[in-house]
C-alpha cells in the first residue's frame, strides 16, 4: 500500500487495499472536473470466439446498471449535467466522465455503480450488437478508416495487438449476455484498474469517495499481458471499385517507456505529422499526388508502430507509394537535419502543453501514465526528455527499426499489390 | 496555471468580464476574451464570408481561397508559411462554411505576435496562378474524397432541397465543374469584393497582453481595403419532400429532416436551444428515446441549426436500411408530439442543466471561447459572459417553449432526405 498524499505533490496517488489505485491532478482555472476508471484491458486480451466483446461491453455501459434501468441512470448522470463516455482500446479500457467539480460526490459513487454493477439487460444488448454490426457495416462504406484498422491486423497478424475493436460480423452475432458477464469479471477487477481525476478537485475528499464506493471490491487474477510481437513485413490489398485509393503503410515502433520513444515520436512528426513534414511536402505540395498523408506513431505496452496514411486517385497511388517509399529510404539513410528536429520538438512540446490545459486530456494522461509507467511526469519533466534527442539518436533508431526497407503495406480501392508496387515489390 | 511563477499577469486592461473589444477606423472588430489560467493563446481572422456569399459560376471560390492563403504571399512562400506556423508550435487551421471562413491557431503565450504577424498576411494570399493551377487539384481530390463520404453527401442535399435556389444550397467545396472551370482572376475579384477589412474579425482568447495585440493588429490591418458587408436575405419554405438516393453499394441507410428553425439573432435562441436539446441531443432526450433506444436507428440527433436570417431544426440519423420507413415514422411523430403536447417540467430542467454545464466546459477551451466570441458578435453585435449566457438558459420556461413552437410550427414543413440501399418505392 503506497500512499503520496503529501502537500504540493503535482499528482497525488493513493491504493486501496484490494489494490485499485487513484491518480489525481488538481487545476486551477477550470469548474470542470474529468473523472474515469482506466482497466487494463481491451480487444488484446479477447479470445476468437469473443472478438469485438470490449467494445460490446463499452456499448452497454451506460445503459442501465444492476441498481437502475437505462433510462434511470441516462436521467441520473443528465442531472449532473455530466457527459459521460466508456470506450475499449487494444490494451485500456476507460469508463470516463465529465462534469462540473462541484458534482464530485454524486459522479464518484454513479460511476463506480456503473463499473462495478453491470447490468447486460438481454434487450439492452441486443440494441447493441445491432450497432456494433452497423458500426463494422459502416466501416466498409469508410475505407479510409477500414485501411487502417486493416493495417493493425496485418501489421501484428496472429499476436493479439492486432485484433480489432469492433470483432468481426459473425463474433459480434454470436455474443451473449453470460459471455459478457465473464470477460468483464475476469478483467475489469480492482487490482487492475486505476481511477484518475483532472481538474477541480480535493484529493482527500476525492479519495475518501473512492474508498466508500470501491473499497469493497474484491481483487482477482486479471489475464496477463500479452508477449512481445514479432512482426514479419506484410502486404495486403483488398481490390475494389472506389474513386479514391486508400493506402496504409506500417513500419517498426516502440513501445511506452522505451528510451528511444521520443525519438520515435519525433521522428514520425518529421516524416508526416504536420503540414511541414517530409511527406506532405513531397508527396501533397510538390507532386499534387494526394489530398490526404501523414504519419504517426502508436506505442503500446511492450510493441510500437509507425503508421502512414494516404488516399490518392487512383491514378496517382503507384507514384505515391514510390514516393513514399523513397522518402523512408532517405529517412533511415541521411536521418534528419537539426532544422527539422528543432521544428518537430516544437510541435510536439507546444501539443503537451496545450493539452495541460484541458482536464479531460489530463486525466486520460494521468492514468495511462501510472499504467504504463508506473509513474507519471510533470509537463517540465516530459519537455525535458524531449529536448534531450539528438539527430544522432533519431538515425540510429530509424536504422535500427529498418525504417527505409521494413515495412507492411495494405491498400483498399482498384489498384493491385503489382500496380501499387510494382518493382518495389 | 495561475501558481506559476514563470507567469506573470500584467495589468490586463480587460473588463471585469475578462472581454477586450476595439474596433479599429478601417472598421475591423477586435475581440478578446483574457483567460490568466491557461498558457496558450488561440487567434483567428474570421471573414464574414463563405459558401452562401457566392456567385453560382464560381462556387466553391470560398474554400478554394482559404487553400490559397496558406500557399503565399508577398513575402512568405507556402514553406516559410507552414515553417513558421511550425517553429511557432502552433496547432493551426482553417475553416470554411457556409457563412464564414476562419483562419486561427493556438500558440503558447511567448509566440502570440509571431502568429498575428503570419495570420494578418495570410489574409493578403498572392494568389498566383501557377499555384491556383496546383492547388486545383487537391480540391479536386477533396471533392472526389467526400463523394466517398456518405454522410457529407447526404447534409449537401438537405441544404440543397431545403435552400434551394438560394446560396445555401449549394455545397461549400464547389462541384468538379464549378472547379474546373474557374480561373484565378475570378478568385481574385471575390477576394476584392468579400475580404475587405470592415468585413473581418479578429478574435482572440487565452493569455495575451492586450495593449501589444491592439497595436500590432493596428500597425499589420490599418491600410487594408474595403469591401461590400453584409449579404442578400434569403426567404424559405419548401415544399414538403422526401428525396431518396438510392445507393446499392452502401451497407448503412443515411437519414436527414429538415424543420423550420430559427435564425441566430431570434429573441427565442435560448428556448430554441433548450427545444433542440429536448429533442434531439444525444443523453437522453426523446429522439434518443423513441428512436434509438427503441432500436430503430444505429444513431439519431437533432438541433437546430441557426444562420443569418434563416434557419432549421435538423435531424439525422443512420440506420439499417429495412428500418427506414418505421424510423422516419417514428421522427415525424416525435416531432408532432413536441409541437403538440404538453412538456414536462423534468425534461425542460435536464436540458437546461444540460446546456449549462457544457457553456461552462467548453468555455475552458481558448480555441471555442474564441469562436463564440465571433459568433455572439456575429449575432448580437455584442459579447455575452458565459454567465450572461448560463443565466439566460437558466431563464427559459415551458411558455417560453411554447411560444416559440406556435411562431414556429415544427410540423410547417419537412424535406426529407435518405441515402442507402432503400429504393424510393420501399417508402411511402
Amino acid at each position: 500500500m503506497t500512499d503520496s498524499r503529501s502537500q504540493g505533490s503535482p499528482f497525488p496517488t493513493h491504493t486501496l487495499a484490494n489494490g485499485l489505485r487513484i491518480v489525481a491532478q488538481p487545476m486551477g482555472g477550470v469548474e470542470s472536473l474529468a473523472f474515469g476508471f482506466c482497466v487494463a484491458t481491451g480487444a488484446r486480451d479477447e479470445e476468437e470466439h469473443e472478438a469485438g466483446i470490449s467494445h460490446f461491453i463499452d456499448g452497454l455501459a451506460f445503459q442501465g446498471t444492476a441498481l437502475r434501468d437505462t433510462r434511470a441512470l441516462t436521467e441520473a448522470f443528465d442531472d449532473l449535467g455530466a457527459r459521460r463516455d466508456a470506450s475499449a482500446g487494444t490494451e485500456l479500457f476507460w469508463y470516463a466522465a465529465q462534469a462540473l467539480g462541484r458534482h464530485m460526490e454524486a459522479l464518484v459513487p454513479l460511476m463506480a455503480e456503473v463499473a462495478r454493477r453491470p447490468r447486460f439487460d438481454p434487450a439492452e444488448a441486443e440494441k447493441v450488437r445491432d450497432r456494433q454490426l452497423q458500426e463494422l457495416a459502416a466501416l466498409e462504406d469508410e475505407p479510409a478508416q477500414k485501411v487502417l484498422d486493416l493495417l493493425q491486423r496485418e501489421y501484428f497478424h496472429g499476436h493479439s495487438y492486432g485484433h480489432s475493436v469492433l470483432g468481426s460480423p459473425e463474433s459480434v452475432r454470436a455474443l451473449q449476455p453470460a459471455d459478457l458477464r465473464a470477460f468483464w469479471a475476469r478483467t475489469q477487477l480492482p487490482n487492475n484498474i486505476i481511477v484518475a481525476a483532472a481538474g477541480k478537485l480535493d484529493f482527500d475528499r476525492l479519495a475518501a469517495a473512492v474508498e466508500a464506493a470501491c473499497g469493497d471490491w474484491e481483487a482477482g487474477d486479471p489475464p496477463p499481458l500479452p508477449d512481445a510481437p514479432a512482426t514479419e513485413p506484410r502486404v495486403a490489398v483488398v481490390v475494389r471499385e472506389s474513386n479514391q485509393q486508400h493506402i496504409g503503410i506500417g513500419l517498426a515502433g516502440v513501445p511506452v517507456g522505451h528510451s528511444d520513444y521520443y525519438a520515435v515520436a519525433l521522428l514520425a512528426t518529421i516524416l508526416g505529422g504536420s503540414m511541414n513534414s517530409r511527406l506532405f511536402t513531397e508527396v501533397r505540395e510538390k507532386r499534387g499526388l494526394a489530398y490526404g498523408v501523414g504519419a504517426s506513431s502508436a506505442s503500446m505496452r511492450n510493441a510500437g508502430m509507425i503508421r502512414i496514411y494516404a488516399g490518392t486517385v487512383p491514378a496517382k497511388a503507384h507514384e505515391t507509394v514510390a514516393v513514399t517509399l523513397d522518402e523512408l529510404r532517405k529517412l533511415e539513410s541521411g536521418g534528419v537535419t537539426e532544422g527539422e528536429l528543432s521544428r518537430a520538438k516544437t510541435v510536439i512540446k507546444s501539443r503537451v502543453v496545450m493539452g495541460g490545459e484541458n482536464t479531460r486530456v489530463r486525466r486520460n494522461v494521468i492514468g495511462s501514465s501510472l499504467w504504463y509507467e508506473n509513474k507519471v511526469r510533470t509537463l517540465d519533466q516530459v519537455r525535458a526528455l524531449i529536448d534531450a534527442v539528438t539527430t544522432a539518436q533519431i538515425q540510429e533508431a530509424a536504422v535500427r527499426l529498418q525504417i527505409g526497407s521494413r515495412y507492411t503495406l495494405t491498400a483498399i480501392g482498384p489498384r493491385s499489390s503489382e500496380e501499387l508496387l510494382g518493382n518495389e515489390h | 496555471m495561475s501558481t506559476d511563477p514563470m507567469i506573470a499577469h500584467p495589468s490586463t486592461g480587460a473588463e471585469t468580464n475578462g472581454f477586450h473589444q476595439h474596433r479599429l477606423e478601417n472598421g475591423l472588430q477586435l475581440l478578446g476574451q483574457y483567460m490568466p489560467d491557461v498558457q496558450s493563446a488561440s487567434a483567428c481572422f474570421y471573414v464574414r464570408t463563405g459558401g452562401r456569399d457566392e456567385e453560382a459560376a464560381v462556387s466553391g471560390v470560398s474554400h478554394f481561397l482559404e487553400h490559397m492563403t496558406f500557399k503565399g504571399t508577398a513575402t512568405r512562400d507556402y514553406e516559410d508559411i507552414n515553417r513558421e506556423f511550425e517553429e511557432m508550435g502552433a496547432d493551426n487551421n482553417a475553416g470554411t462554411g457556409h457563412e464564414f471562413t476562419y483562419f486561427h491557431a493556438k500558440v503558447l503565450r511567448e509566440a502570440v505576435p509571431a502568429l498575428l504577424d503570419l495570420l494578418a498576411d495570410m489574409m493578403r494570399p498572392k494568389l498566383d496562378a501557377a499555384d491556383f493551377a496546383q492547388e486545383r487539384d487537391v480540391i479536386l481530390e477533396e471533392i472526389a474524397r467526400y463523394e466517398d463520404m456518405p454522410n457529407a453527401k447526404l447534409s449537401n442535399y438537405l441544404m440543397e432541397h431545403y435552400f434551394a435556389a438560394s446560396g445555401l444550397a449549394r455545397p461549400v467545396l464547389g462541384t468538379t465543374e464549378t472547379i474546373s472551370a474557374m480561373t484565378v482572376e475570378q478568385m481574385r475579384e471575390y477576394w476584392q469584393r468579400r475580404y475587405g477589412v470592415n468585413n473581418m474579425i479578429f478574435a482572440i482568447a487565452g493569455n495575451y497582453e492586450w495593449e501589444a495585440v491592439k497595436a500590432q493588429i493596428e500597425r499589420l490591418c490599418g491600410g487594408w481595403h474595403l469591401s461590400e458587408t453584409g449579404r442578400s436575405p434569403i426567404s424559405v419554405n419548401p415544399p414538403s419532400a422526401l428525396h431518396v438516393y438510392e445507393r446499392p453499394d452502401l451497407q448503412q441507410q443515411l437519414l436527414e429532416i429538415g424543420f423550420p428553425g430559427v435564425a441566430q439573432n431570434d429573441p427565442d435562441r435560448y428556448a430554441a436551444e433548450v427545444l433542440g436539446t429536448i429533442l434531439g441531443d444525444s443523453s437522453g432526450s426523446r429522439l434518443y428515446w423513441q428512436v434509438q433506444e427503441t432500436g430503430l436507428a444505429e444513431a439519431i440527433g437533432g438541433d437546430y441549426m441557426a444562420m443569418d436570417g434563416t434557419g432549421l431544426l435538423y435531424v439525422s440519423a443512420s440506420l439499417q436500411p429495412a428500418k427506414t420507413q418505421k424510423a422516419l415514422e417514428a421522427i415525424q411523430e416525435a416531432v408532432r408530439s413536441l409541437q403538440r403536447d404538453p412538456i414536462g417540467e423534468d425534461e425542460l430542467r435536464r436540458a437546461k442543466t444540460k446546456l449549462g454545464s457544457r457553456l461552462v466546459m467548453s468555455g475552458e477551451s481558448t480555441n471555442s471561447r474564441m469562436l463564440s466570441l465571433c459568433g455572439s458578435w456575429v449575432a448580437l453585435g455584442r459579447l455575452e459572459t458565459l454567465a450572461e449566457e448560463a443565466a439566460l438558459i437558466d431563464a427559459v420556461t415551458l411558455d417560453d417553449l411554447y411560444r416559440l413552437r406556435e411562431r414556429v410550427p415544427l410540423d410547417g414543413h419537412q424535406v426529407a432526405v435518405t441515402m442507402g440501399p432503400v429504393a424510393e418505392a420501399q417508402l411511402r
